[in-house]
């Protein structure tokens, strides 16, 4: 079923209006927005949800909580709207699975604090316990990939634990559990492998099972093995994601539109949003933000959509980009075959990652020996996804080349890139003009620029041209003052 | 840095997108201390009120 919204408003953000059906609940994305304060400013009486978070004490150091055009503190930053007097219907809710607490009632806080302490104190139990499963999962997937069976396997358990821990961060265990890690890792093995052609007598082929990578069971092992964040990950998105790729090409006009014109000049179809929206049969439903943090909301463009939907407790959690957001709604994508895929996924995993910490590629030495990548790829890649590419991780530039050379073509890469902010790292190393700067490091700070750029919506290639900017901004002012005082 | 912006969106009063303009349009204020913004900011206004 598809819904329609209709309004008066006449305001920048009605181009980005999307109608997008997402899963089978009936439950669709209507519109969206860049930042939160501009979905507030349109939709000023709109009921905030949040889910409940697990501990306010390290949401400084967890750039996942990012909040585009809200900061990197979502509770306080809910909270000081709510209390803007201009905005008395706001309201922020939070989820509680037995009495749905609300942060702004007053009365019973000692409770309230109490019944918040034990929360998180189980939830960090389940944390460790995730944690654990997870390292015994990916030590059991490397020791049935080696050969070498005389392994210390306590050894290999402390390094792979201290390496999740570290490259992961606990907190985001904390929303899992061994049993939700389980059936994570069973609906990926299927996914990963559900794409392979089979029949009764095990050879030859009579059928397709469904749409999924057509790897084998060892390789699928090998896939989580190396990345094991995936079993972390809301499996749909992981889905969503392998059937973009899959999905066919759009009409050359679409992709044409989609990688010159800019955001605000594209065509907009349909009418504009309204605060109230009816269904086909002409009833009125009404509209609810649902502000999560979900693992996605570090997409670049999207972290707010509106949800049509009876129920007050809808939070669901798939994000997109605009562009990869309607042309998968109208039932295209990037147009792989399940063999590019399946090959692009077993090579490079992190191209299905959902976070921009989790999407630092192996590097260049793997692509160049293992992969068999030619030196000569670089220069077209970069020439050809400049766009993407600049101020990016130098191994996504080969990765990138990589998948060129299976057939890809450029404007079937541009699609994947649009759609997917999370498929490029950042680039850490200063450059020269950094460097003659003494007090600037070798490397720059990669969370720095994360935060940059999720807080700013804004790509690697602009965060590039920041910081360039303002180092040969103040290059030139020392110029010019040395130039002034020889002239005296 | 990480302070800063929400500093900076909140003293100016901007909205997300604003400080995406800002700061795309003026990058050397990341590296503009707190101290030093808060100045400029109250000789602006004290100016203002002249």
């Amino acid at each position: 079923m598809i819904f329609e919204s209709k309004s008066n408003h006449n305001n920048a953000t009605t181009n980005r209006r999307l109608f997008c059906r997402f899963d089978d609940e009936c439950r669709e994305v209507v519109q969206s927005f860049l930042y939160l304060d501009e979905a507030l400013e349109l939709y000023p009486s709109a009921r905030l949800m949040k889910l409940q978070e697990v501990s306010d004490r390290e949401d400084d150091a967890d750039y996942n909580q990012i909040v585009p055009g809200m900061g990197i503190r979502p509770s306080s930053s809910v909270s000081r709207i709510i209390l803007d007097p201009n905005n008395r219907d706001v309201g922020l809710v939070m989820e509680d699975d037995e009495d749905g607490i609300e942060e702004n009632t007053n009365s019973n806080a000692g409770s309230l604090q109490t019944k918040k302490e034990n929360i998180h104190h189980n939830i960090t139990r389940q944390g460790l316990e995730a944690l654990e499963y997870l390292t015994s999962l990916t030590v059991s997937l490397v020791a049935s990939q080696s050969r070498d069976k005389g392994d210390d396997m306590d050894t290999l358990r402390q390094n792979i634990a201290s390496t999740l821990r570290e490259r992961i961060g606990m907190k985001r265990f904390m929303e899992h559990s061994p049993q939700s890690l389980q059936q994570n890792y069973h609906r990926l093995m299927d996914l990963f492998t559900r794409g392979r052609a089979w029949n009764a007598d095990g050879g030859g082929i009579d059928e397709i099972i469904g749409p999924g990578l057509a790897l084998r069971e060892s390789e699928a092992r090998n896939v989580i093995s190396y990345f094991p964040e995936l079993c972390l990950y809301d499996y749909h998105e992981v889905e969503e994601r392998i059937h973009f790729f899959l999905s066919p090409l759009p009409p050359e006009d679409v992709v044409g539109s989609l990688s010159d014109a800019p955001a605000s000049k594209r065509k907009r179809r349909g009418r504009r949003p309204s605060n109230s929206t009816s269904n086909a049969g002409g009833k009125k439903v009404d509209c609810e933000f649902s502000v999560c943090i979900p693992p996605s909301s570090n997409y670049r463009v999207i972290v707010l959509n509106i949800y049509l939907s009876n129920s007050f407790h809808s939070a669901f959690f798939v994000y997109y980009f605009v562009s990869g957001a309607r042309l998968s709604w109208e039932g295209f994508g990037a147009g792989f075959t399940i063999q590019q895929a399946t090959q692009a996924v077993r090579a490079i995993p992190n191209l299905l990652s959902l976070h921009h910490t989790d999407s630092r590629k192996p590097n260049m030495l793997y692509f160049m020996r293992e992969l068999e990548v030619s030196a000569d790829m670089s220069i077209p890649t970069e020439r050809n996804l400049e766009k993407y590419l600049l101020g990016t991780e130098p191994s996504d530039v080969w990765a990138f080349a990589y998948l060129h050379t299976l057939g890809l073509q450029w404007s079937q890469l541009r699609i994947i890139l649009d759609a997917y902010p999370t498929l490029t790292c950042i680039g850490t190393e200063a450059n020269w003009e950094l460097r003659q700067n003494k007090g600037t490091r070798k490397a720059l700070d990669f969370f720095s620029l994360t935060y940059l750029r999720k807080r700013l919506q804004i790509g690697p290639r602009d965060v590039f041209i920041m910081l360039k900017a303002s180092r040969v901004h103040r290059f030139l002012l020392q110029q010019l003052a040395s130039m002034f005082i020889a002239c005296i | 840095m990480l302070p800063k912006l929400e500093a900076y969106q909140d003293k100016l009063g901007l909205t997300g997108r604003d400080l995406r303009k800002v700061l795309l349009r003026q990058p050397s204020l990341l590296g503009l201390s707190e101290t030093s913004f808060n100045e400029k900011l109250g000789f602006f206004f004290d100016e203002g009120k002249q």
